[in-house]
């Protein structure tokens, strides 16, 4: 009876005990009126995130493998696209030097196609030639990044990979198939850093040159602007 | 390289030439006696196993203890290592063994995780090969822990485990006993001896533990961030290096930390006290709106946390506690283990050596009763000696008196979470009454706070604004700019 008296007085306890507990809980934070006069003098401190960039690109060499793509300008008949090799000197995550080379594969565009059959159906009428056209060969670029903006991005929850977004500008030569022509380019783009070997750039340029055709006798120069889109796969040395 | 490769290989190829090829001892009267031997000498210990009852069974070698000793032997190749041990511990004294066998064993013995970590405890004569009988020391005066580094340093220089289980003594006792140096001593003593027994982790945070004591806040941060954010106490390293950074009286970096430490992911891991600092740290810095959302930060993610502890310490067991004990039948004790139900568990569970051994054996058990299973299945001789087949019914059992072993210590460990809410809760509600009594009375609230300090980074960081989408990389990475508690003298910087 006595220890059945105990162990009822030892329940009772551990009951009150819990209950205390909750209830002490409750009372953080319970006064209302108090929180609000503590939020009138919110001191505002801040808190940030600051890391360090998972990829080392100070004076570090990029060598890579682009392929492009004409998105609109150039020649009106010709449909051109372009394979090539790169390498930008990292001087710092915020400055690299580079050059590129694009060797460029050429075609008729469906208007050119369509310009040029017409043209060969009717050969021999007065006024009527075949069209003539100018088309890059082959180019070299020397050029200067800036990244000014960088963010991270979540790659299909496998992990996270940094990335700068740069402009560029630069200049070289470009050979068509009627000479060779100064060269100029200013664009921007993505690199992204996989590892620290691996990386990714796309990339979105204007480029500019002159090229000529001959209409009949006469040679006509013209100024070409085109909009090129790259697309880089490249290995951090 | 090349040098270590070689005595890599050339101390592999020595080990199994020594493990096979020293059976000498075995009975060679019969043909499947001689064809067990030669089983045994090619290393062919699944097959010797096979061959045991066909070439032992009712033999006088069979109930000797080399026969017995060599059955374990054959268990401990198979793949029961638990079962093997108990077996020759319970069975066999060293000094009855042939000593080729004794041999192996000996070098078993050193290389086995159980009989390390202490959750099969050897007996009789096998102390003298490995004691690893639980170690308590006590220590409280400077006598004591001098004859304590006397004792480690008279334990032979090839059991460095041995010496390290009495370093960690000193270790771990020289805080309460205000002994703290003796206690560094060890810890460096301990990194030096290559020992296993205590993780380097583990270390770190004594280390670290220690030298906050002495006041040395500097080498004691330096201590926690030693701690990689894969281990099990790398939240609590971040916490008690903001407790550090307190100290200093450096709120920015206390405040980085804590932020740290109360992220949402790291929530169900972190305990009271992590709020308790919070608290703490905005009360110096008046920092009264964190503080109050701070408290209910606390019972919004502690309530159900509380109630379910509660429940554990009063009845024994609660809505999670059987789903997380299967699991660490399958994967072992581990945070990773209990999953999101992390949070219904004691804290320190995870590390309480006695719960840790119950469950880890009782695993290895499991492991052992599958897999005497499937022996007997391919091979029909498991269960035909008898000491096995007793051993093998023990197992069960065994098993299930560890995870009642498991819930006892859980409900103790529960409790002891109980006193540390109730301990901390008692803390937190005396800082808001400080709180009140400011708001009411201080006049200096109504001056002017100190200026932002500058942002600790440099050109070369990624800055990212905080909010509450938490990022794993972002973790350890935030800085905070705290101003200091307004005052009517005048901004400070």
């Amino acid at each position: 009876m006595k220890h059945l008296s105990l162990i009822l007085i030892a329940l009772f306890a551990m009951n009150t005990w819990a209950a205390d507990l909750n209830q002490e809980m409750d009372t953080l934070g319970a006064n209302k009126d108090l929180i609000n006069k503590a939020r009138a003098i919110d001191p505002n401190n801040r808190v940030r995130v600051v890391q360090n960039r998972q990829v080392d690109r100070h004076y570090r060499m990029e060598l890579g493998l682009n392929y492009g793509m004409n998105a609109s300008g150039g020649d009106p008949y010709v449909k051109s696209s372009s394979l090539g090799a790169q390498f930008d000197f990292h001087i710092n995550p915020h400055y690299s030097l580079g050059g590129r080379y694009y060797t460029y594969n050429n075609s008729l565009n469906s208007e050119g196609k369509s310009v040029y059959d017409n043209a060969a159906q009717h050969l021999g009428q007065p006024g009527v030639r075949l069209p003539q056209v100018d088309y890059a060969k082959q180019a070299m670029l020397g050029v200067f990044s800036w990244y000014p903006i960088y963010g991270k991005m979540n790659l299909l929850d496998a992990g996270i990979t940094q990335f700068d977004v740069y402009l560029l500008g630069g200049g070289g030569a470009i050979t068509l198939d009627s000479g060779t022509t100064p060269l100029y380019t200013a664009g921007a783009g993505v690199g992204l850093w996989f590892t620290q070997h691996v990386a990714s750039r796309l990339e979105a340029r204007w480029q500019g040159y002159r090229d000529q055709v001959h209409d009949g006798n006469t040679l006509i120069t013209r100024n070409q602007n085109e909009t090129v889109l790259t697309a880089t796969i490249s290995f951090l040395l | 390289m090349r040098h270590g490769c070689l005595l890599i290989i050339s101390a592999l190829f020595s080990l199994n030439a020594f493990a096979a090829g020293n059976f000498s001892f075995l009975p060679q009267g019969t043909g499947p006696e001689k064809e067990f031997q030669g089983l045994m000498n090619a290393g062919d210990f699944k097959h010797a196993l096979a061959a045991w009852d066909t070439s032992f069974t009712g033999t006088s070698f069979a109930q000797s203890a080399n026969g017995t000793g060599t059955l374990a032997y054959l268990l401990y190749q198979n793949g029961m290592p638990y079962t093997a041990l108990q077996t020759l511990i319970s069975s066999t004294q060293p000094q009855a063994l042939d000593a080729n066998l004794l041999r192996l064993w000996k070098t078993e013995l050193k290389n086995s995780v159980f009989i390390q970590k202490g959750w099969i405890q050897t007996t009789g004569g096998w102390k003298s090969i490995v004691d690893n009988s639980p170690l308590t020391i006590r220590l409280t005066t400077k006598k004591d822990f001098l004859k304590a580094f006397a004792q480690a340093s008279a334990v032979p220089a090839d059991n460095v485990n041995e010496k390290a289980r009495i370093w960690w003594q000193i270790a771990t006792q020289s805080a309460t006993a205000g002994f703290v140096d003796s206690g560094l001593q060890a810890i460096k003593l301990m990194r030096e001896s290559g020992q296993r027994v205590i993780g380097q982790d583990q270390l770190a945070l004594t280390q670290g533990r220690l030298l906050y004591q002495k006041n040395e806040l500097e080498p004691a941060i330096s201590a926690y961030l030693q701690i990689p954010k894969s281990s099990s106490l790398w939240v609590e390293s971040v916490e008690e290096r903001a407790w550090a950074h307190m100290r200093q009286a450096d709120y920015d970096k206390a405040l980085g930390d804590v932020t740290t430490a109360l992220s949402p992911v790291l929530t169900p891991l972190a305990g009271p006290e992590t709020y308790f600092l919070a608290h703490l740290l905005d009360y110096r810095v008046c920092d009264y709106t964190r503080l109050f959302d701070n408290s209910e930060a606390f019972k919004t993610k502690h309530r159900a946390r509380l109630n379910e502890l509660q429940a554990l310490a009063k009845t024994g067991t609660n809505k999670a506690i059987n789903g997380v004990f299967d699991r660490f039948d399958q994967r072992g004790v581990s945070q990773e283990s209990a999953g999101a139900d992390v949070e219904f568990m004691p804290r320190q569970l995870f590390r309480d050596s006695q719960f840790i051994r119950a469950m880890e054996s009782r695993r290895q058990l499991l492991s052992e009763i599958k897999k005497s299973a499937q022996l007997s299945e391919s091979t029909k001789v498991l269960g035909s000696n008898r000491l096995l087949e007793r051993e093998l019914a023990n197992n069960r059992s065994k098993a299930d008196r560890f995870r009642q072993i498991g819930f006892q210590r859980a409900r103790t460990l529960a409790a002891g979470d109980l006193k540390e809410y109730r301990m901390v809760l008692n803390k937190m509600n005396i800082i808001e009454g400080e709180v009140i009594q400011r708001l009411h009375l201080d006049d200096n609230l109504k001056g002017e706070r100190s200026k932002l300090s500058k942002l600790d980074d440099n050109s070369e960081s990624l800055v990212f604004p905080y909010t509450n989408e938490v990022w794993m990389d972002e973790l350890d990475n935030y800085k905070a700019q705290v101003k200091d508690c307004p005052t009517l003298k005048g901004a400070s910087l």
